[in-house]
């Protein structure tokens, strides 16, 4: 499992102050997955989740003080839309959840049965594939 | 209690406006527009989605070290989400 987040400067101190957000997150929620950091949100361009924050959302996250602009080193205030998917070995995208509202995330566990499905067909297919030989 | 469940509790205790939070209706009111104005610009549709390609990546882990999508993908079938990070 992977889990990208946007942001971290590769430069000066806030590569520092993202990585130990990261690390301390990844503790906190005792994950063992890796924290990846997408610098520029070019992954998230690539799946089409990068958007840009209107100005009044900008003005208020910029008075909450650290702001986005200078954490992430985004200028331009953009964030990725929150989203996970299920990308078999193929490299096919078997779920994916999208969602504009960043207070709406899918279950868990919904993604683990995606997970344990594929692996199930992945070792039927490579025991199909040994029979063969 | 479902994930969702949690958040929903968390939303509702954060949109009330009260400690430790405080937040001032104004602000909910900005973040409920944003949230309206990017449903409607209709970029989630456009999104990649099921029985699409997914991209190559190579990216930094918690520790630094490269971490690449084929890499993983050679282990078994892979999940990544996208999180907003912190600020």
């Amino acid at each position: 499992m992977a889990t990208a987040s946007s942001g971290g400067r590769l430069d000066g101190g806030a590569l520092s102050r993202a990585t130990a957000v990261r690390t301390g997150v990844r503790r906190r929620a005792k994950i063992e997955f890796d924290v990846l950091t997408d610098l520029h949100l070019r992954v998230a361009e690539a799946f089409g989740l990068a958007f840009t924050l209107p100005p009044d959302l900008k003005e208020l996250y910029a008075a909450f003080g650290d702001a986005l602009d200078k954490f992430h080193d985004e200028p331009d205030f953009r964030l990725p839309m929150p989203a996970r998917y299920v990308v078999d070995q193929d490299r096919r995208i078997r779920a994916a959840d999208v969602n504009p509202d960043y207070t709406v995330r899918p279950e868990p566990e919904d993604t683990v049965a995606v997970v344990r499905r594929l692996q199930a067909a992945g070792s039927k297919a490579a025991r199909h594939e040994e029979g063969r030989r | 209690m479902t994930l969702q469940q949690r958040l929903d509790a968390f939303k509702a205790t954060f949109e009330s406006g009260a400690p430790p939070y405080n937040a001032p209706c104004e602000a909910i009111e900005t973040m409920h527009r944003a949230t309206e104005d990017l449903r409607r610009s209709g970029l989630a549709e456009r999104a990649l989605k099921v029985g699409d390609l997914a991209p190559a990546f190579e990216l930094t882990n918690q520790d630094g070290e490269l971490v690449r999508s084929a890499d993983l993908l050679a282990r078994g079938p892979m999940v990544i989400t996208f999180f907003r990070g912190h600020w």
